[in-house]
């Protein structure tokens, strides 16, 4: 069990940086009368966040885009489906898992 | 700030029970890419106090992923690329104040210093439906907090032993945002406002897609959510003008 000076160092600077775009708009933002545009703005970013995250990963791979034939771009879309008619976060992620790996599992063979 | 009183949300994180079992989902996805992260970091010599350390300091996947490939580099590299990797936890922090605005101050800080992608996707559709409670919240993080270092730190103990690409661990997260992103879009009943999101969505994923085609980037996440809520503040506006309806 080694803990080297340099690395806690390190640790801890990463740990302030984290920190404080988490905390820093409570701080501004949490008090003040914010303009009603900027409201309406801050709306939208969960669902433009979630589809960003979302399709970055089912779409591409390390900057190119996925193949048709690919596990994860297939089984993405059939999960957006299950999501779609279930309207259920574990019924999603239970059948997502199952569509993938029955998709790898015949795409490998 | 309630998009609709019609709809109940299909889960409110009022109490401790409700917050740990919103979290959960996310903890199918957390231990086994927490484990991921933990191996990594011992392959790359960091001890398993130092894995630990990280994890429960740090809290940030993407974050403990770069410090295993970069530790041992320039410092202000790393602690730089962290900053800006993590940054986007600035627009989620701005955008869920919004919904929690009416917490004591203490109780907001804690919450925010928990923020992760998953917990601040949960906690958005969670959340429509004021009035959230920190307790609920809390509980929605630590759990989530729990297992990503629970999954790390036993990682790095175990070390080449788990193999967690084999279990396709990082789809049951893809899974996770598949459905946040239609319990997002379809919380709303009026249909205006549905469309309006599938076209935010729509132009978040395409601006993704062109982006990180262009050139891959973590800060690629900051300017498409920045551009994409702008285009929904743009066509709300718009309809806004045109039906005089309420924005």
């Amino acid at each position: 069990m080694t803990l080297r000076l340099e690395v806690l160092l390190l640790i801890l600077a990463c740990m302030a940086v984290t920190f404080i775009p988490r905390v820093l708009p409570m701080l501004l933002f949490g008090r003040v009368e914010l303009p009603q545009w900027f409201l309406i703005w801050l709306r939208y970013i969960p669902v433009a966040i979630i589809s960003a995250l979302f399709f970055k990963d089912t779409l591409l791979l390390q900057g190119q885009l996925r193949s048709w034939d690919d596990v994860y771009l297939t089984a993405g879309l059939l999960t957006l489906l299950i999501a779609f008619v279930s309207r259920n976060i574990f019924v999603t992620i239970i059948g997502g898992a199952v569509v993938f790996n029955v998709l790898r599992w015949v795409l490998a063979t | 700030m309630v998009a609709s009183k019609a709809t109940p949300p299909p889960q409110t994180v009022n109490t401790v029970r409700q917050g740990i079992a919103a979290a959960l989902p996310v903890v199918l996805g957390y231990i086994p890419l927490g484990m991921a992260a933990g191996v990594l970091g011992a392959s790359v010599g960091l001890s398993p106090l130092e894995v630990s350390l990280l994890s429960i300091l740090v809290f940030a996947g993407s974050a403990q992923f770069v410090f295993a490939n970069l530790y041992m580099g320039s410092p202000l590299q790393l602690i730089t690329v962290i900053f800006l990797i993590n940054f986007r936890h600035f627009l989620y922090s701005a955008s869920l104040t919004q919904t929690i605005k009416h917490l004591p101050l203490p109780g907001q800080i804690l919450i925010g210093s928990q923020l992760t992608d998953e917990c601040f996707a949960v906690a958005s559709v969670a959340c429509r439906q004021p009035p959230t409670q920190v307790r609920g919240l809390f509980a929605l993080n630590c759990t989530s907090y729990l297992a990503w270092c629970g999954g790390n730190i036993s990682g790095a103990l175990l070390g080449e032993w788990v193999d967690s690409e084999r279990l396709g661990a990082d789809f049951l997260l893809i899974a996770m945002f598949a459905a946040l992103l239609m319990l997002n879009i379809t919380a709303d009943v009026q249909w205006c406002k549905i469309r309006r999101r599938v076209a935010v969505a729509v132009v978040a994923a395409a601006a993704m897609a062109g982006l990180e085609l262009w050139h891959p980037s973590p800060l690629n996440i900051l300017l498409v959510a920045t551009v994409a809520a702008a285009f929904g503040l743009w066509i709300q506006s718009r309809s806004a003008k045109e039906e005089g309806e309420q924005a």
